[in-house]
C-alpha cells in the first residue's frame, strides 16, 4: 500500500480505485487529490492513508470517552469542595479537589494527544500506541479513594 | 491501490450504526460539558466568586452552539471522513480544560479563604 495517497472528499469513479496513484504518480497529475484534502493536523492527515472508517470512529469514540472521563474528575472535584464548604469540612479536601479539577483538565487535553496518536499509527499501519494516562489516572482514583476512606474512617465516632 | 472504496449502499449501512454511535458520543460528551458548567456555575455562586461561575457559563453556552452547529449528526457515514475530527475533538478538550481551571480555582478559592 502506498503512503501519503489520500482520496477523501472528491468524486471518485470505480476505475479510480483500480488504477490512480498518490502524489507525485504520474498517472495522477496536478494534484486534485492533495487539494481535497486540507485536514488538520497534517502530522496526522498527512501520512499514510485512509483506514477503515470505523476505526477511525471508534478512536473518536475513545477519544470522547476520555474526555468524559476528564469531565466526571472535574465533576468529582466541584462536588467535593461544594460539600467542604456547605458542612465544613476540612480544607484538606479542597486540595484533592484541586488535584481532580487538575488531573480532569489534563486528562482533556491527553485525550486530544492520544486521538492523535492513535489516528497517525492507524494510517501508517502501525501498532496503536499504549494508553499513557490510564496508570496515572488508576493511581490517582485509588489515591483518592484511600484519602477520602481514611478521612472517612477517621471521622467515625468511637 | 492508493484508499479505500467509497462506501457502497451496504457499506453505507454497516458504516451507519457506527456512525449513529459516535454522533452519540459527540452530543453525550458537549451534553456533559454544558452541565457541569451549569453545576460549576451554581457551586461558584454559592462560594461568592459569581465573574468565576459566569465564565463557565460562557464556556458551557458556547460550547452547545459549536455542538449543535459543528458536531456530526450521523446521517452520513461518508461525511465522518471528511469533516475535521481534530478541530472538533480540540474545542471539546479545551472546554474540558478550561472548566478543569475554573473548578480548580474555585477549590482554591475556597480553600485560601479566611
Amino acid at each position: 500500500m502506498r503512503r501519503g495517497a489520500s482520496n477523501y472528499a472528491e468524486p471518485v469513479t470505480d476505475g479510480d480505485f483500480a488504477t490512480a496513484g498518490g502524489p507525485g504518480d504520474p498517472a495522477d497529475p496536478p494534484t486534485v487529490r492533495e487539494a481535497a484534502d486540507r485536514r488538520r493536523p497534517r502530522s496526522v492527515y498527512g501520512v499514510g492513508s485512509d483506514p477503515d472508517p470505523r476505526f477511525s470512529m471508534a478512536n473518536e469514540r475513545t477519544a470522547l470517552a476520555w474526555v468524559r472521563t476528564g469531565l466526571g474528575l472535574l465533576a468529582g472535584g466541584v462536588a467535593l469542595t461544594s460539600v467542604a464548604s456547605v458542612t465544613g469540612l476540612p480544607s484538606f479536601l479542597d486540595v484533592v479537589s484541586v488535584l481532580a479539577c487538575l488531573f480532569g483538565a489534563f486528562t482533556a487535553i491527553n485525550a486530544l494527544l492520544s486521538w492523535q496518536r492513535a489516528e497517525r499509527a492507524l494510517r501508517l499501519g502501525e501498532p496503536l500506541p499504549a494508553p499513557t494516562a490510564l496508570r496515572w489516572l488508576v493511581a490517582l482514583v485509588i489515591l483518592a479513594a484511600v484519602v477520602v476512606a481514611g478521612y472517612a474512617v477517621a471521622q467515625t465516632p468511637r | 491501490m492508493t484508499g479505500r472504496p467509497p462506501p457502497t449502499e451496504g457499506a453505507a449501512q454497516l458504516y451507519g450504526a457506527a456512525g449513529e454511535r459516535t454522533s452519540l458520543a459527540w452530543q453525550r460528551t458537549a451534553l456533559g460539558v454544558v452541565l457541569g458548567s451549569f453545576v460549576l456555575f451554581v457551586v461558584s455562586a454559592r462560594l461568592g466568586v459569581i465573574a468565576l461561575g459566569t465564565v463557565a457559563v460562557g464556556v458551557g453556552l458556547t460550547l452547545a452552539v459549536v455542538s449543535v452547529m459543528a458536531f456530526p449528526t450521523g446521517g452520513n457515514p461518508a461525511a465522518a471522513q471528511t469533516r475535521n475530527s481534530w478541530a472538533q475533538l480540540m474545542i471539546l478538550s479545551a472546554a474540558v480544560a478550561a472548566l478543569g481551571l475554573l473548578g480548580a480555582l474555585a477549590a482554591l478559592i475556597t480553600l485560601l479563604a479566611p
